[in-house]
C-alpha cells in the first residue's frame, strides 16, 4: 500500500466518525475567526472605551460585552486566540521535532546516549510542570518567544518516549533487522523505515500536545508570567476577571469557555485520529 | 524484587542530585542572580552589593557554590528566605498541609468517581455509554482548572451563597465544620479536573482484564456479574494502577498551585507564586528540590507497595 | 460405552447464532445422554464454541434462535426440562456451575491470577453447594485431591502463577465440578497441553463421568483426543453439523466426505497425538461465514462433488442406512451417500 492509500484511508475513517468531522469543522473556525475576525469587527483589542465599561454581552453592538475599561470582549477573546493558538502549535511543532529526533537517537543507540536522554528525560519529568513553567517564566523576561519556548521545553518528553519505544520496535523488526544487516546507510533505514512507521504515533501525540499546550499557555499567563496585558491571550484575560465576578461573571465566564472548548476539540481530533489509524485499539 | 527496587534507588539518588543542579542553576541563572532581589533596595552601593555577594558566598566560583548548598541541603539546612529570614524547610512545612488537606479531598474525590468511570467505560466498550464515559473524560481533561474554580466560585459562593470563596477559616468562626465548607469548592475543583487520568488508566487496564478467559470462566460457572466485577475485575485493575497512581499523585501539585491562587488557599504552590512575586530564590529553590524529591519518593513508595500488594510480584 | 438410561441432559433443536447479518451456526441438532461424553469436532472456525457459549447465554451481542432443553436428574418434576435459550439472565446463572459448567482452553488464563486456589474453590463452593469456613475448606480439599493434585492442602495457598499448566486445567476442572453438575461443557481443555499431561487430564475426564455420570460436550480439534475421550462424535463444518454418529462406528467408518477426509488426514489414532495431526491438514479452507453457497458447503473442497445435487440445494442430514432398530443412530450430511458408500 502506498503512503497516500494509508493517509486516504486514515482521512476516510477519521472523517466517517462525529468526533473527527466537528472537531476538524471548529478547529477550522476558530482559527478562522481568530486570524481574520479582527479586521471584520468594528472594535480593535486594545481600544479603550471608558464610557462603555462593564457593557453585558450584545448591548451596543458589543456581542460578547466589554471588559473593566471598555474594551471589547470578542475582539480580545479572537485576538487571544491568536496567540494562544501560535503558542499551541508553534510549541508543539517544536516540541515534537525535538521529540522524535531525542527520541530516534534514544532509540537507536543503546547504551550510553540512551541511559543519558532517558535520565534527562526523567530529570525534566521529576518537577510539576507548572512549578517549572513559572519558575522558567519568572525568570525570563516574559513575552511570545519566551512562552513558546518554554512550553516547548516542557513538553517534548512525551513525544521523545514515544519515538523512542516505535524506534526500537520497528528496528527489531525482521526485515528493518535484514536491511541493516546487507549494510544500507543509517541515513536510509532512518528515513525509508523509521520515520514512516513512527509518524503516525507522534502525530496522534502531538495533537493531543496542542490541547495541553494551549492549557499550559493559559495557566501561566492567567497567573500573570505569560503574554503580559495590553497583548491579549486567552489566559490573561481571566486575570482579573475574578475580582467582577460578582457583577459581571460573563468577563470570566466566556473566554474559559473558549478556552475548553477548544482545547477539548483537539483532543476529540487526537483521539479520532488515534483510532482513525489503529483502530480497535484504546489508550 | 530486593534487586530492582535497589536500582530504583540508585536511579533516584542520582536524579535527585540532577534536580538540585537543574533547581541551583535555573535560580543563578536569572539576570542579576540571587542578588537582584538585594540591588532593587533603596539606598544600595555596588560596594554593599559586593559584601553581601562574598558574604553569601557568591564571589566563589559555581560549582564550589553548588557543593556549598547542597552539602547543606543534604544536612536539611535549606538555606533561609529572604523576606523574613524563616528557614525555607520550615516555610515549606507551614504550608504542606494546606497542600495535603486539599490533594487528600480532591483524591477521595476523584480518585472513586475516576475508577468507576473508568470500569463503567471499559464494561460497555463499544456502546453508548463508552462514548458517553469518553465524552466526559475529555470534557473534564479540557477543562481550565482556574476557569473550573471561577465557575464553582460564581455559582456556589456568589449566586447560592452555600460555600465561601476562599481562605482556610471565616475568621471568627474557625470550627472544624467552617473548615471543610471552605474545602468544599477547592477540592471539587481539583478533583474533578483529576477524574480523567484515573478514568483512562482503568479503563485501558480493565478493558483488557474484561476480555481475559477467567472472567469468562467466572461466568460460566454462576459467578454472579457483581462479585465477578467487585471481587474479580476490580482488584486486578486496581494493583497496576498503584504505580500509576505514584507517578502521577505528585503531578497534582500543578493543579493544587492553580487551585490554590483562584480560592487563596495558603499551600505551597501559593507559597511558590508568593516566592517568585518577591524574589525570594531560596524558597524558590527549595519548593523546586522538594517538589522533585516529592515525586522521586512517591513513585518509590507506590513501585514498594505494588510489590507488596501484587501476589503475583512476591516471592 | 453407551448413555446409561433416562433421557438425555441436553436436548439442542434448530440452534442458530449469528450476528446481525452474519450467520455463524444454524438449524443445530444434537443430545447429550445422562453420562455421555460428545465430541464435537471441526475446523478452527466452524462454529463449536459459539454454539456452546450461546447455549449458556455466554455470547452478548448474538442474536440465538432454536431451543436447548437441560433436563434435571432425579426421578421426579420437571420432566419438561428448563429451556436455556433466552431464559433471563437472573435465572440462568444459578444453572451455570451448578446443573452446567464450562471450561476453556488455556488453563494459564482461566484462574484469576490474584486470588489464591483455595479462595476461588470457596466461592464457588459457597455459591453452589452452600458451604462456608470449616466445611468449604474440606471440600475444596477433597476437591483439588479428586482432580489429582498432589498436595491439595499446599495448593490452597498458592495463586495460579506457581503451579504448572496441568495444574491449572485440574484446578479449573476442580471449579468446574464443584457444583455437582450433570453436564461439563469442555472446549478444547487439553489443546494447550503437553503430549503427556493431555492424556492424563483425559484419563481425569474418564474418571470423574464414571464418579459422578456428568456429562460432557468435548470440543476438540484432535481427532485422536475424541476417538480416546468419546462416546458419540458430532462433526461440525462451516456452522452446520455434517455427521453425528456412535464413535466406534465413526472411528470405524465415517460416512460423509469431509469426515472421511479428516480422518484420513489424521494417522496414529491409538495414540495421543499433537500439532500436526490436528485437524484441518485437508487442502482448501472452511468458507467464512458471509461466503456460504446454497448448496453443500463442502462442495468446494470435496472430491465426490458433482455439480447436479451437491450444489444445487442443501442436502439434509439423514440417516445412514442401515440403522439398527432402536441402535444409537448415525446421520450424514450429503447428497451422494449412497453412490459414494462405505
Ligand atoms: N463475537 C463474535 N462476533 C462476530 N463473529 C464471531 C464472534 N465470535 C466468533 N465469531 C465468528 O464465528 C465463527 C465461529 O467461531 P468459533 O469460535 O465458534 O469457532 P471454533 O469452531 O470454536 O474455532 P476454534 O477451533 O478456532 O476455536 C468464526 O468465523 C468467528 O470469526
Ligand atoms: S453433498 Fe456432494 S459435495 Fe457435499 S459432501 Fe456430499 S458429495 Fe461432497
Ligand atoms: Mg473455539
Amino acid at each position: 500500500m502506498s503512503g497516500g492509500m494509508v493517509s486516504h484511508g486514515v482521512w476516510r475513517r477519521m472523517t466517517a466518525g462525529r468526533g473527527g468531522v466537528i472537531s476538524l469543522l471548529y478547529i477550522g473556525s476558530i482559527v478562522f475567526a481568530c486570524f481574520c475576525g479582527p479586521f471584520l469587527l468594528p472594535f480593535g483589542p486594545t481600544s479603550i472605551d471608558l464610557h462603555h465599561r462593564f457593557l453585558p454581552p450584545l448591548a451596543h453592538g458589543h456581542v460578547l460585552g466589554t471588559d473593566e475599561i471598555g474594551r471589547d470582549l470578542l475582539a480580545r477573546v479572537l485576538r487571544g486566540g491568536r496567540v494562544s493558538l501560535i503558542v499551541g502549535v508553534v510549541s508543539t511543532v517544536l516540541s515534537s521535532l525535538i521529540g522524535t529526533v531525542v527520541g530516534i537517537v534514544a532509540g537507536y543507540r543503546p547504551g550510553g546516549t540512551r541511559f543519558l536522554i532517558t535520565t534527562v528525560i526523567d530529570t525534566v519529568l521529576c518537577f510539576p510542570v507548572i512549578f517549572l513553567l513559572l519558575t522558567l517564566a519568572a525568570i525570563l523576561h516574559p513575552g511570545l518567544v519566551t512562552i513558546v519556548g518554554i512550553v516547548t521545553l516542557v513538553s517534548w518528553m512525551e513525544v521523545a518516549r514515544v519515538a523512542q519505544a516505535q524506534t526500537v520496535l520497528v528496528r527489531q523488526m525482521d526485515y528493518v533487522t535484514a536491511v541493516m544487516a546487507m549494510g544500507a546507510p543509517d541515513r536510509q533505514i532512518l528515513f525509508r523505515e523509521i520515520l514512516p512507521n513512527i509518524a503516525p504515533a507522534i502525530i496522534v501525540s502531538a495533537t493531543l500536545n496542542i490541547a495541553r499546550a494551549i492549557l499550559l499557555e493559559s495557566y501561566v499567563s492567567y497567573l500573570g508570567y505569560g503574554i503580559q496585558p495590553p497583548e491579549a491571550s486567552w489566559g490573561n484575560l481571566l486575570n482579573n476577571a475574578q475580582e467582577y465576578l460578582e457583577s459581571d461573571p460573563w468577563l470570566a465566564v466566556i473566554p474559559g469557555f473558549v478556552i475548553a472548548l477548544t482545547v477539548a476539540m483537539f483532543n476529540v481530533l487526537g483521539a479520532a485520529l488515534r483510532e482513525a489509524i489503529a483502530p480497535g485499539r484504546r489508550a | 524484587m530486593t534487586g530492582f527496587l535497589l536500582q530504583k534507588l540508585g536511579v533516584n539518588c542520582l536524579l535527585l542530585v540532577l534536580v538540585s543542579m537543574v533547581g541551583f542553576v535555573l535560580v543563578h541563572a536569572t539576570p542579576g542572580g540571587p542578588l537582584a532581589q538585594f540591588a532593587l533596595s533603596p539606598g544600595m552601593t555596588s560596594a554593599r552589593l559586593a559584601e553581601i555577594a562574598h558574604g553569601m558566598g557568591l564571589d566563589r566560583p559555581l560549582w564550589q557554590q553548588y557543593l556549598h548548598w547542597s552539602a547543606r541541603l543534604a544536612t536539611g539546612d535549606w538555606g533561609r528566605s529572604y523576606r523574613d529570614q524563616t528557614p525555607v524547610l520550615t516555610m515549606i512545612w507551614l504550608h504542606l498541609g494546606a497542600t495535603a488537606q486539599l490533594g487528600l479531598a480532591s483524591l477521595i474525590l476523584s480518585f472513586p468517581l475516576g475508577v468507576a468511570l473508568g470500569i463503567v467505560a471499559a464494561l460497555r466498550a463499544g456502546t453508548r455509554t463508552e462514548h458517553l464515559a469518553s465524552l466526559l473524560s475529555v470534557v473534564l481533561l479540557s477543562l481550565p482548572t482556574f476557569w473550573l474554580g471561577l465557575v464553582f466560585i460564581y455559582v456556589f459562593s456568589v449566586r447560592l451563597g452555600w460555600f465561601p470563596a476562599g481562605n482556610l477559616t471565616t475568621p471568627g468562626h474557625g470550627a472544624f465544620m467552617d473548615h471543610l465548607r471552605h474545602l468544599a469548592l477547592p477540592s471539587l475543583t481539583l478533583g474533578l479536573v483529576s477524574v480523567p487520568l484515573w478514568s483512562s488508566y482503568t479503563q485501558a487496564f480493565a478493558g483488557d482484564i474484561w476480555r481475559q478467559d477467567h472472567i469468562r470462566t467466572a461466568r460460566a460457572l454462576g459467578v454472579p456479574a457483581w462479585r465477578i466485577v467487585v471481587l474479580h475485575l476490580l482488584p486486578e485493575a486496581l494493583l497496576p494502577l498503584i504505580p500509576v497512581a505514584g507517578v502521577y499523585l505528585p503531578t497534582l501539585l500543578s493543579g493544587a498551585l492553580v487551585t490554590e491562587t483562584v480560592f487563596t488557599w495558603p499551600g505551597i504552590g501559593r507559597l511558590l507564586l508568593d516566592s517568585l512575586q518577591y524574589r525570594d530564590y531560596p524558597v524558590v529553590m527549595g519548593l523546586l528540590v522538594f517538589s522533585a524529591a516529592l515525586v522521586l519518593l512517591c513513585s518509590l513508595v507506590a513501585e514498594i507497595l505494588h510489590h507488596l500488594c501484587d501476589p503475583r510480584l512476591r516471592g | 460405552m453407551t448413555a446409561p438410561g433416562g433421557g438425555p441432559v441436553l436436548r439442542v433443536r434448530k440452534l442458530g447464532v449469528s450476528f446481525g447479518q452474519t450467520s455463524l451456526v444454524d438449524g443445530l441438532n444434537f443430545d447429550v445422554g445422562r453420562g455421555e461424553i460428545v465430541a464435537l469436532v471441526g475446523e478452527s472456525g466452524s462454529g463449536k464454541s459459539v454454539s456452546s457459549l450461546a447455549i449458556l447465554g455466554l455470547l452478548p451481542g448474538a442474536d440465538i434462535s432454536g431451543s436447548a432443553v437441560l433436563h434435571a436428574p432425579g426421578p421426579a418434576g420437571d420432566r419438561d426440562g428448563i429451556e436455556l435459550l433466552g431464559r433471563p439472565e437472573r435465572l440462568l446463572r444459578p444453572l451455570r456451575g451448578k446443573r452446567v459448567s464450562m471450561i476453556f482452553q488455556d488453563p494459564m488464563s482461566s484462574l484469576n491470577p490474584i486470588r489464591t486456589i483455595g479462595a476461588q474453590l470457596r466461592e464457588i463452593l459457597a455459591l453452589h453447594a452452600g458451604l462456608d469456613g470449616r466445611a468449604a475448606e474440606r471440600r475444596a480439599v477433597d476437591l483439588l485431591a479428586q482432580v489429582g493434585i498432589v498436595d491439595p492442602q499446599g495448593c490452597m495457598r498458592l495463586i495460579p502463577q506457581r503451579l504448572s499448566g496441568g495444574m491449572r486445567q485440574r484446578v479449573v476442572i476442580a471449579l468446574a465440578i464443584a457444583g455437582g453438575p450433570d453436564l461439563l461443557i469442555a472446549d478444547e481443555p487439553t489443546t494447550a497441553l503437553d503430549v503427556t499431561i493431555q492424556a492424563q487430564v483425559l484419563r481425569l475426564l474418564l474418571d470423574l463421568r464414571a464418579d459422578m455420570g456428568m456429562a460432557m460436550v468435548f470440543i476438540t480439534h484432535n481427532l485422536a483426543v475424541a476417538s480416546a475421550i468419546a462416546d458419540r462424535v458430532v462433526v461440525l463444518y462451516a456452522g452446520q453439523i455434517v455427521e453425528d454418529a456412535p464413535a466406534a462406528a465413526f472411528f470405524a467408518a465415517p460416512r460423509m466426505p469431509y469426515s472421511r477426509g479428516l480422518l484420513a488426514a489424521a494417522p496414529g489414532l491409538d495414540r495421543i497425538a499433537s500439532g500436526a495431526r490436528r485437524l484441518g491438514t485437508l487442502p482448501g479452507q472452511v468458507p467464512p461465514p458471509d461466503e456460504r453457497g446454497a448448496g453443500c458447503r463442502f462442495a468446494p473442497r470435496c472430491a465426490w462433488m458433482m455439480p447436479d445435487p451437491c450444489a444445487r440445494r442443501m442436502p439434509a442430514l439423514e440417516h445412514v442406512a442401515p440403522a439398527g432398530p432402536g441402535g444409537p443412530p448415525h446421520l450424514a450430511r450429503c447428497a451422494r451417500l449412497e453412490e459414494i458408500g462405505e
